[in-house]
Parts: structure tokens; sequence; C-alpha cells
């Protein structure tokens, strides 16, 4: 049941957040940022085992641990760069927001490069020279 | 062959099956469409994976050509597979087939001595066939016992040291229809003692292998060797 310790804990954040908000917009800003890490921490034991889950499928399709490696990290960078762009829309600066998303993407393209330097090498000794 | 398209296709649906769920995992905004792009290459490149590993291998075309004739220089001088799996089969057949003769002659000699001594009955002759079955274990198939027709060499001496010579009485010969007929069934009641007789000792020794050796019935054999008289 730690959905409702999850949601109870997010719906006391808000209230307190509606209530810091007008003396002290700072306050509230970081009570926020907190929840928002605790959240994530009280999920870390259930993403481990999911990541536990993919590792077993990569192992079994003898997939190269380095690609798999690669996927987690995509997927971490995905994750981090939301939670980081929601908040700072929330504290209402959309073009900071906008710029951690684009950092965001342009990573996850950087952590592909290895695998389209593959499929590009083999598109290209496929054609005959 | 089938081995490796079978390892290959399980691979696929394994990466498959890894991107969907990497697919439920993501946050559902802006960043989902640029994963979806770096998991289906990763899928693709996963298909393309045979076509990668022949084209990382290098060809040489000498080594390839030098080793096709080392196959059919090897070919020449073995034989083909199934030339040596005739000759091991011919080996095995010859190998179970003196086998069974040295068998047979074992068994022969041994039921002919048990026979006498724990019978006591004259043997003529053992004769055992020994098959091979399936199960490339030897089974005996027939047993054939021929025994002589005296019960024993020593007793008929005894019985004809005992009998002295009686005189020869005057033949008294007297015509009768009916005379006849006794004689004929004294003749056939002798016959039926001697084969019941028979019959006795037969069932004993019957018995007896079946006890020591453990086979059924219907493979003894037991017969009488022809008398004299007979013949």
């Amino acid at each position: 049941m730690e959905i409702i310790q999850i949601v109870g804990l997010g719906i006391i954040a808000t209230i307190l957040t509606l209530v810091i908000k007008e003396q002290k917009p700072l306050f509230a800003f970081l009570l926020t940022v907190f929840t928002g890490v605790i959240i994530f921490l009280f999920l870390i034991g259930k993403i481990s085992s999911i990541i536990q889950l993919l590792e077993k499928l990569a192992d079994q399709s003898s997939i190269d641990m380095v690609f798999l490696k690669t996927i987690l990290k995509i997927i971490g960078i995905a994750y981090i760069a939301e939670f980081g762009s929601q908040i700072v829309r929330d504290a209402g600066h959309e073009s900071i927001a906008s710029k951690i998303e684009l950092s965001g993407k342009i990573l996850i393209l950087y952590m592909a490069i290895p695998i389209i330097t593959v499929i590009i090498e083999t598109v290209i000794k496929l054609l005959p020279t | 062959m089938l081995q490796w398209l079978s390892s290959w296709l399980r691979e696929i649906i394994l990466v498959i099956l890894l991107a969907s769920f990497v697919d439920l995992i993501l946050p559902s905004n802006k960043m989902q469409r640029y994963v979806k792009v770096v998991i289906s290459l990763f899928i693709l490149m996963t298909i393309l994976s045979p076509i990668v590993s022949l084209l990382k291998v290098e060809w040489d075309f000498d080594q390839l050509n030098n080793q096709f004739q080392l196959d059919e220089v090897s070919t020449n001088n073995y034989g083909s597979m199934s030339e040596i799996l005739q000759d091991g089969e011919k080996l095995k057949d010859q190998n179970e087939q003196e086998t069974a003769k040295l068998i047979q002659t074992k068994m022969e000699d041994m039921i002919h001595r048990q026979l006498e001594e724990q019978m006591s009955v004259a043997v003529q002759s053992v004769s055992v066939k020994v098959l091979f079955e399936d199960s490339n274990e030897p089974k005996v198939g027939e047993m054939v016992i021929v025994l002589q027709s005296q019960m024993k060499p020593d007793q008929t001496m005894e019985v004809a040291e005992v009998q002295p010579i009686e005189q020869v009485e005057p033949v008294v010969i007297d015509i009768h229809l009916e005379a006849d007929d006794a004689t004929e069934v004294d003749v056939v009641e002798e016959q039926r003692e001697i084969t019941e007789e028979m019959k006795q000792t037969e069932n004993e020794i019957t018995t007896f292998l079946i006890s020591k050796w453990d086979i059924s019935s219907d493979q003894i054999n037991v017969e009488y060797e022809p008398t004299m008289d007979e013949i």
C-alpha cells in the first residue's frame, strides 16, 4: 500500500505549498523539490527490480551488455530531465525548463551514437563498392 | 542451422519484449519520441546481427579452397559416414554371432552335465539356440534335448544280467480270430506304458530346466533317441 503513502505525501505537500506560497515562494519551491526527491526514493527498490528483469531478458537474448547499459542510461536521462524540467516549469521559468529538455534530448542521441554507427557501417558494407 | 535460426529468433523476440518494457517505464512526455527512436535502432541492429557477423569475417578464399580440398581428400580416405556405419554394423553382427556360438556351447555342456548328475537320465545330446533380440541381450530361443531311450545304461545291464534265459516253451499256435485281437491290445498297452514313463521324465526335465535356466516351457523340446526296435 505504498501508493496510499505516496499520494498522501503528495497531497499534504501540495496543501503546505499552497499555504506557504503567499508568504515565502522560495520555501514553497524547495518543498516541491524535496517531495519529488522523497517520492523517487520510495520507488528506488521497485525500479531496481525492474532493471534486474531487463538485465535478465538481455542476458537470455545474449545482447551485448554495453547496449543494455546504454538503454538504461537513456531511460535515466529521460526521467531526470523530465523531473527537472517539470519542477522548473512549476517555478514559472519556462525557458530554463525547455533548455533542460533540450539537453536531455541531445544526451539521449549522444548515447545512441555507437548503435547508430554500427548500423550505418553495416548498411555501407552491404552496398557494392 | 536450425539451432542458429532459433537462437536468432529468440534474440529478436527478447529484444522486442525488452523494448516494450522500456517503453512502459518511460516518462510520458516529449522525451518519449527520442527514446523510441534509439530503441527501434537497437531492434534493427539485432535483426541485422547475422549480416553484421557475416561482414565482420574477412573471407580468405585461398584458405577456403584449401579447406575444401582437404575435405575431399579426407572423404576419399575414410569413405562416407554411411559406409563407416555399415562396417560398424557388420562388425557388430559378427561379434554377436560369435558370442551366441560361445554361449550355445557353454550352455549345452552345462545342461548336459546337470541333467546327468541331478536327474540321472542318460542324455544323448543337448542343443541350444541363442538369439540376439533387439535389446542386444542374448536370449535362449529353443532347447532340444535328446535322451537315450533306455533309462540308464547300468540299469539295463543289470536287467539283462538278472534275467536268465528261459527255456523256450513249445509254441502252440491256436488260430483264432479272437486271439489276434488280444495280442494287438497288448502291444498297444506296452507302448502306452513306455510313453507315459517318457512323459513323466520329460515333465521332470522340463520343470528342472525351467527352474534352473529361467525359460518358458514351450522353448524346451525333449526328444527320445529312436531305439533299435523302432528302426
